[in-house]
């Protein structure tokens, strides 16, 4: 009995042993010893030498006019874009051009496009004299309507600024200013604007809230970048109310500090029509607006051209703006270096419009990792083009590191072609090389850095590097590069 | 005790090992196929913008989600390329994972577990046990990525050691519960065994006297008193035995010790005169029949007690043998000067043993004439009372006293030791007479008045 009991005890202890010491075990665990995964020969890859784009298929929404004049329809469009062709152009040369058989013409017969500018996310459209041929006020709206729809349904645009001539019409004398994207109810608007028009007329203290489009010196460089604002105007004083404006900071741009030119005022901006049928706006200030131009580090050229840029971007009817100091009507105005002369002393859109700067964002390292956004005002050509773009980002800017290791330059570019919507950038031995000693990190921050980018251009999506027309494995062993890579938008810190 | 309060725990153990993991299992299972499905459902959602290569409109997507199912989602291209990572942490590199691998191979989907130290990467952080799933994200042409689902896993773990541990508490209390009431109940159940156990061995070793205590109506109590009894009866038969002994041995050794006596008397003395010689052996003669009386009734009583005692049942009529006994026992009677009647109302016939029957009734006549003095009566009734045959001896002796009338029956019992001896009785004649009726299945019984007389009632069945 006793031998019994023994062998019962051994029995349960060595169960309970068993059961005590099994973990609770509910899956077989995986090896952590890395996999091969099938590797990418890249031995067919095409490099790029030298700069090209590749024609590109693009969709896009075009609104015409509905036949029963009520709605904006909508009509999508796939259309080849070479590299020369700006999209907003072309998608603006269709719109303008033949209308489909179910819709009717969103503009008179003969419009043109005369220019688009793109000013960070706001566009200003110049159309042809003909825009002014339309039978009313209304169609006149319509216009406006259908080219504000289009634009705002590209990537990044907001606001849709028209003017037709480099003029901005009024709409029942009031000016429709930055327009936004609509429901594409054309009997709305027109209403909306009606009942603004009457209110306008009906009181002298009536107000009128529209988005305007002011433009400042940029922080850097000898351009001038727009944004957008919310102002009320009272008693139609739109000049004195985008003098004070402009007075007031950028917010969404980098823009040098302004002058409080509103105060300097020496009387009520007037128009004043001209024999030939021009319309310009005479601004008199005072003496002391040379002084506030130099604590602001404005020069004259500048000031005029964001008065001009201001002003004909949102006051009705007017070709040009004529500043006078004191009376005097100022012909001659200096940059800083250069003194530029201006006939009669007017100031048109068109002396500055290629000045307008294209707001880009480029990408340096932060000083903690990762990357920083920075929006640079650069010409309109660097901003189309992913070489320049790139150049830019091999310099240290205003304190901002660059994430390119020293000693590179334009000249390790070998080639960029863009197609697809990849940007295949073909980089030098001597760059390859330079990158050799980097961390993971700084790796990492160099190859996002110029995907972030070259992506911010609309139409790239993806990065491919190659090195001396070849695939690499990796830059510096952390990234792998024989894949075309996406935008990092979690490595951009805030600021 | 132990062995058992050890089976109970290890045997509940068990039980709680085996459970704890089969719910483990089943809610690991359940969450794996939920997590399968997430994932799918994810590389579904994310086929649109990865068609478009739209990073910015993915990488929104995967930080909300990867927020609301507290997991990591990353999209990877099709060669395992991260290309979306809600950590932002491995965005350019490749992902050499089997899951990954499968799904580049063909699989719509895989997944796999890391533990603890194996799981402490870029990867999976330090979440220590972690599953990675991946799905495909197809598009109309076919895959164009995968999607992969980080999820941490250890809290399934955590929750089951939560529960593993609260039943082994539970488990250590109940233990203690269990051990607590069996204690209890064992020493309800034991302490009366125990008890009678102890009684049980006290009277192996002769002690008689032992009784249990053992309180209540149960089945121990009852086994109880059933033992009381049964160790009452004992001392009471060993009291009697002993006294048996006693008695036997000094009713022996009573006739021994005269023999011895008066032959040592015939040896060492003088020469006796021939008369006295002759008186000498004629009470040598008599103690030597009292000896073979003694004997023969000792002989007679084991027999009955042993059971070897057998009756020669035969028919024949009580009330013709109850006169014989009178009879014979008449001229007794009569040299005594006692007037002996007897008085038989029936004629009975009976089947039982004759010659013991009329042991019965000569020995209860003989003893009521030897104690009934001169001029005395002694009367002998026969009658039939129903189914039953009732002999009455009454006579008008000395009489017995109260105290002494329940003994009469037992064993070497004698009212007057001094007036048995006169008369030669043994002790051993009503103890006999009452057997034998017994035996027949009747009773005996006394009625008796200290000098008034007694009357001896024997009633047999027909």
């Amino acid at each position: 009995m006793r031998g019994k009991k023994g062998i019962l005890c051994l029995m349960l202890a060595i169960l309970l042993g068993v059961s005590g010491c099994s973990n609770l075990m509910l899956f077989e665990a995986q090896s952590t010893r890395d996999v091969e995964l099938p590797e990418i020969s890249g031995e067919d890859y095409v490099a790029p030498w030298g700069d090209s784009q590749a024609d590109y298929l693009e969709r896009a929404g075009i609104y015409y006019i509905n036949e029963d004049a009520q709605q904006l329809a909508r009509s999508e469009i796939s259309y080849l874009l070479t590299p020369s062709e700006d999209q907003m152009v072309t998608v603006l040369n269709r719109l303008l051009g033949e209308t489909p058989d179910d819709v009717a013409a969103v503009a008179p017969e003969g419009t043109r496009l005369l220019g688009v500018e793109a000013a960070g996310s706001v566009v200003t459209v110049n159309l042809s004299l003909e825009a002014r041929g339309a039978d009313s006020d209304q169609r006149i709206l319509w216009l406006y309507a259908a080219i504000a729809n289009t634009l705002t349904e590209m990537s990044n645009i907001t606001g849709v600024n028209i003017l037709i001539n480099g003029r901005q019409e009024a709409v029942l004398s009031l000016p429709m200013g930055v327009m936004a994207q609509s429901d594409g109810d054309l009997t709305a608007l027109w209403a909306q604007q009606q009942a603004d028009a009457q209110r306008a007329q009906l009181s002298e203290t009536s107000s009128t809230s529209r988005t305007a489009l002011l433009y400042f010196p940029a922080m850097e460089g000898a351009w001038f970048v727009a944004e957008p604002r919310d102002l009320t105007f009272v008693d139609g004083n739109y000049a004195t109310a985008l003098l004070a404006a402009l007075s007031q900071p950028a917010r969404e741009v980098s823009a040098r500090p302004v002058l409080n030119a509103v105060n300097e005022l020496l009387s009520t901006p007037s128009v004043v029509l001209t024999e030939e049928g021009f319309r310009f706006l005479q601004l008199d200030f005072s003496e002391q607006i040379h002084a506030l131009m130099d604590e602001a580090g404005v020069s004259a050229y500048e000031f005029v051209g964001m008065l001009a840029l201001t002003m004909t971007s949102f006051v009705p009817a007017i070709d040009g703006v004529q500043v006078s100091v004191e009376g005097s009507l100022l012909r001659e105005v200096s940059d800083g270096e250069t003194v530029h002369s201006f006939a009669d002393g007017v100031f048109l859109r068109s002396h500055f419009a290629d000045e307008i700067g294209s707001v880009v964002k480029l990408y340096f390292r932060a000083e903690e990792g990762g990357l920083i956004a920075v929006e640079r005002v650069v010409s309109p050509l660097v901003a189309r083009s992913p070489r320049l773009l790139l150049i830019q980002l091999m310099q240290d800017q205003n304190g901002y590191a660059s994430a390119f290791p020293a000693g590179c330059n334009g000249d390790d570019i070998l080639g960029v072609r863009i197609a697809d919507g990849v940007a295949h950038v073909n980089w030098s031995a001597n760059f390859y090389r330079l990158c050799q000693n980097l961390d993971y990190a700084a790796e990492r921050d160099l190859v996002y850095a110029i995907v972030n980018t070259l992506t911010e251009l609309t139409n790239v999506r993806g990065v491919q590097f190659s090195f001396e027309g070849r695939l690499a494995d990796t830059l510096a062993n952390s990234i792998y590069l024989k894949t075309v890579l996406l935008r990092n938008p979690g490595l951009v810190q805030d600021e | 005790m132990l062995a058992y309060l050890l089976i109970i725990c290890v045997a509940f153990f068990v039980v709680a090992v085996m459970l704890v993991q089969l719910v483990g299992e089943y809610l690991f299972t359940q969450r794996v196929r939920d997590e399968q499905r997430i994932t799918q459902e994810l590389s579904q959602h994310m086929a649109e913008n990865l068609l478009l290569s739209d990073a910015e409109a993915m990488y929104a997507d995967v930080v909300s989600l990867s927020e609301g199912y507290e997991s990591r989602i990353l999209v990877l291209d099709m060669h395992g390329v991260v290309q979306v990572d809600s950590q932002s942490q491995l965005n350019g590199q490749r992902l050499e994972r089997r899951e990954v691998a499968e799904i580049l191979n063909g699989a719509e989907s895989a997944y796999g577990f890391y533990v603890d130290a194996q799981s402490n990467s870029a990867l999976f952080g330090n979440n220590g046990t972690t599953g990675l799933y991946t799905a495909a994200i197809y598009s109309s042409a076919g895959p164009i990525g995968m999607l992969a689902y980080v999820s941490n896993a250890q809290e399934v773990y955590t929750s089951m050691r939560e529960i593993q541990n609260r039943i082994v508490i539970w488990l250590v209390v109940v233990a203690l519960c269990v051990v607590v009431m069996s204690l209890f109940i064992s020493r309800f159940f034991t302490k009366p065994i125990e008890a009678l156990n102890q009684g049980i061995l006290r009277m192996t070793k002769g002690d008689f006297s032992s009784r249990v205590n053992i309180r209540g109506n149960n089945e121990f109590a009852q086994v109880g008193r059933a033992f009381n009894m049964m160790s009452e009866r004992l001392e009471s038969l060993d009291r009697s035995r002993n006294q048996f002994v006693s008695n036997a041995s000094h009713e022996l050794k009573t006739p021994l010790s005269t023999i011895k006596i008066l032959i040592e008397t015939l040896i060492y003395q003088d020469p006796l005169d021939p008369g006295m010689t002759k008186e000498f052996l004629g009470n040598i003669n008599s103690e030597i029949d009292r000896l073979n009386g003694i004997i023969s009734d000792l002989l007679s009583l084991v027999s009955i007690d042993s059971g070897e005692m057998r009756l020669k049942r035969e028919k024949f009529r009580l009330d013709e043998m109850v006169r014989d006994c009178a009879r014979k026992l008449a001229p007794l009677a009569r040299e005594r000067g006692i007037e002996l009647e007897d008085t038989v109302r029936d004629a009975v016939e009976i089947t039982a043993d004759k010659s013991k029957l009329m042991q019965v009734v000569y020995n209860v006549i003989d003893n009521a004439i030897k104690y009934t003095p001169l001029a005395g009566r002694v009367h002998v009734e026969m009658a039939r009372a129903g189914k039953r045959a009732v002999i009455r001896i009454s006579d008008t002796g000395i009489g017995i006293p109260e105290e002494d009338q329940k003994h009469i029956f037992d064993r070497f019992y004698r009212v007057d030791k001094a007036r048995s001896r006169e008369t030669g009785g043994t002790g051993l004649g009503l103890s006999i007479v009452k057997q034998i009726v017994m035996l027949h299945n009747g009773t005996i019984s006394v009625n008796s008045e200290v000098g008034k007389g007694s009357t001896f009632t024997i009633e047999l069945p027909l």
